[in-house]
């Protein structure tokens, strides 16, 4: 049973489908995220779980109930804004207070779960203060506390550390996924940002012009991505477009000798070879490897903790490779990468593209 | 400064000097000091007449107000691509005169206006309703003529509403009228204010829509004032009358801006 399901979900906005046919299922106490560009069509599918939108087509299912009639507020779903939305004319007790005080909830119980909720997202005392007086990521943890005291049995968020600094941001991803494993609630998280989405999740689902791509854990949707706007949106890759040969083995349109590939249960025949630039060595001596291809450098480009290489193999295919900064290259050097067939993954062709 | 200077200060001394009586141009007593025209208020009319043009304006003020929330409210909240068309609209009449406006009332309430034609040709009265001259006419036109100075400061603060605050109050369980209550009214306040000042204050005063479509019963400050000062020629007691006005619409104004400011805090 799905704590959030949807079934065949579609939204028209005039001409443009902002939601198309899209199903998933969302299990209990799970970190779910909605991942992709913007546009889409990830907050549209959030705010039909919250119930702000209707769907024009489908079902949509709160624990085994259709909820599409079901109002906003008659719902058990919290939401954290984008925006925050948090009551301007409020204190922060009583915006945390709002979802209690509309549940008919007693003075003091509420008085004590304000506070609870306070610990929780690491504000204790906060309670009087206004909500101008507090910086952004304060504000962040009152949004949170405030959708989470009535302990919803999902818990929406719109990207929530979008505003936020870099370092804010990599703290409240640690916060939230904690306050996640800590009450257990159900979270359903919208996010643009792939980093985000591997760290915190335990299940992604990639949307692309309405439609779900692919679902997934990170690592599936990392390592094994379906469809090339996967390989291409989560992370760097390099494509190498061609088809199967009759052993098995992948024929590269632009490389004189074929690429040795795990062979799948079907032997698709159009596709794409994607290979994560990390996934790729680099280095005269190479050898051991089940692809080795003779290669000339062609850049560098210092990043840090590595350094990315981009090496022309063949006659004009440009490969980009993550290698150590220590590794003794300089643009014009001949050399030679390689990579084992099981790190690479071949993806059948979209038609479209 | 110089405008207001010329236009606005020195009318306010001149009036001041003459209230206290230590004007007179026609040199018919001595310039002294006096507060026998404020003494002389309470002896008068003028009390009765100070009431009802209060209770007129707080009328004007409240009937403003409850057409023009909802009518604001739909406008910056339901509006959508229409928005700028139906301000617009509210907006119109103000590119017409005031008179001309209050003169087109005139023609519509009139004996021999369109209500009455029209009544008396469909036969559903025989004799032509006594629309004018009275305080409903005069509440009517008052209500006409201010009804978009409650609207545009009303619109503007709805504007402003964040619109997913009501979202947020909707996810914590508030049905519609709750977060009207909670969220839309408190963060509105600024603009019932603001609109109810500017209704209430020229309301008070008004002259021309009670001369116009008023009678005797609807004799308000405004008409006071100008009957004292252009056909009774006192313009001390007119003076001295007009100084009570302001100092009271001053002292008004100041209290409910106290009240609508208050804290901005607000406990459910």
């Amino acid at each position: 049973m799905y704590e959030v399901e949807l079934i065949d979900v579609v939204k028209r906005f005039g001409t443009v489908t902002a939601v198309d046919h899209v199903s998933l299922g969302v299990r209990k106490n799970e970190f779910y995220s909605f991942l992709g560009p913007s546009g889409c069509g990830k907050t549209t599918t959030l705010r039909i779980i919250a119930g702000f939108e209707d769907p024009d087509e489908g079902i949509l299912k709160l624990v085994d109930i259709i909820a599409n009639e079901i109002p906003p507020y008659r719902r058990n779903v919290g939401m954290v804004f984008q925006h925050l939305a948090l009551f301007p004319h409020m204190s922060v007790f009583d915006n945390i207070a709002f979802g209690l005080k509309m549940a008919k909830v007693g003075k003091d119980e509420i008085r004590k779960r304000v506070e609870e909720s306070l610990e929780l997202v690491g504000l204790p005392g906060f309670g009087d203060r206004r909500i101008h007086q507090l910086s952004g990521g304060q504000q962040q943890r009152v949004g949170i506390a405030r959708a989470m005291v009535k302990a919803p049995s999902v818990l929406l968020l719109d990207e929530p550390l979008g505003p936020l600094d870099l370092k804010i941001r990599q703290h409240m991803q640690l916060e939230l996924k904690r306050i996640q494993k800590q009450v257990g609630t159900t979270f359903i998280y919208v996010t643009h940002d792939q980093g985000e989405a591997l760290t915190m999740s335990d299940n992604i689902a990639v949307m692309n012009n309405g439609r779900v791509e692919q679902i997934g854990t990170p690592r599936e949707i990392y390592d094994k991505p379906q469809t090339q706007f996967v390989a291409n949106f989560i992370g760097e890759t390099n494509f190498l477009e061609g088809s199967y040969g009759r052993s098995g083995e992948f024929i590269c349109k632009r490389l004189a000798s074929p690429v040795a590939v795990v062979v799948g249960e079907e032997r698709i025949g159009e596709g794409v070879l994607s290979i994560r630039p990390e996934r790729v060595s680099v280095g005269p001596d190479l050898k051991g490897l089940d692809n080795l291809f003779d290669a000339k450098v062609e850049d560098i480009v210092y990043q840090g903790s590595n350094v990315t290489v981009s090496a022309m193999i063949g006659n004009d295919l440009t490969m980009k490779i993550r290698a150590n900064p220590a590794v003794p290259l300089r643009i014009g050097d001949e050399t030679r990468i390689g990579w084992n067939k099981t790190d690479a993954t071949v993806i059948r062709l979209e038609k479209s593209a | 400064m110089i405008y207001l200077g010329v236009f606005f200060f020195a009318p306010f001394v001149i009036v001041l000097l003459y209230a206290f009586g230590m004007v007179d141009l026609l040199r018919q007593f001595e310039p002294i000091p006096t507060l026998e025209h404020f003494l002389q208020f309470f002896d008068s009319v003028a009390p009765s007449v100070f009431a009802r043009s209060l209770l007129m304006a707080f009328a004007t003020t409240v009937l403003c107000l409850l057409l023009g929330y909802p009518m604001s409210y739909y406008i910056a909240v339901k509006g959508g691509r229409r928005k700028e068309t139906l301000m617009l609209l509210v907006i119109i009449p103000f590119w017409v005169s005031f008179l001309l406006r209050t003169y087109a009332l005139m023609t519509i309430l009139d004996v021999n206006g369109i209500i009455n034609v029209t009544l008396l040709s469909f036969g559903l009265i025989s004799e032509p309703l006594n629309l004018m001259y009275n305080m409903q006419a005069v509440l009517l036109g008052m209500v006409y003529n201010y009804l978009p100075f409650m609207i545009l400061p009303l619109y503007a603060s709805m504007e402003k509403l964040d619109k997913s605050l009501l979202e947020a109050a909707g996810s914590l369980g508030a049905g519609p009228a709750r977060s009207f209550l909670h969220v839309t009214l408190p963060l509105t306040r600024s603009g019932v204010g603001a609109g109810s000042i500017l209704v209430f204050v020229p309301a008070v005063g008004e002259f021309i829509i009670p001369q116009l479509l008023g009678g005797t019963e609807s004799f308000m400050i405004g008409n006071l004032i100008w009957t004292l000062f252009l056909k009774a020629r006192n313009l001390w007691f007119g003076s001295a009358v007009s100084i009570i006005l302001i100092a009271l619409v001053v002292l008004m104004v100041a209290l409910y801006m106290k009240y609508i400011t208050r804290g901005e805090e607000m406990t459910i």
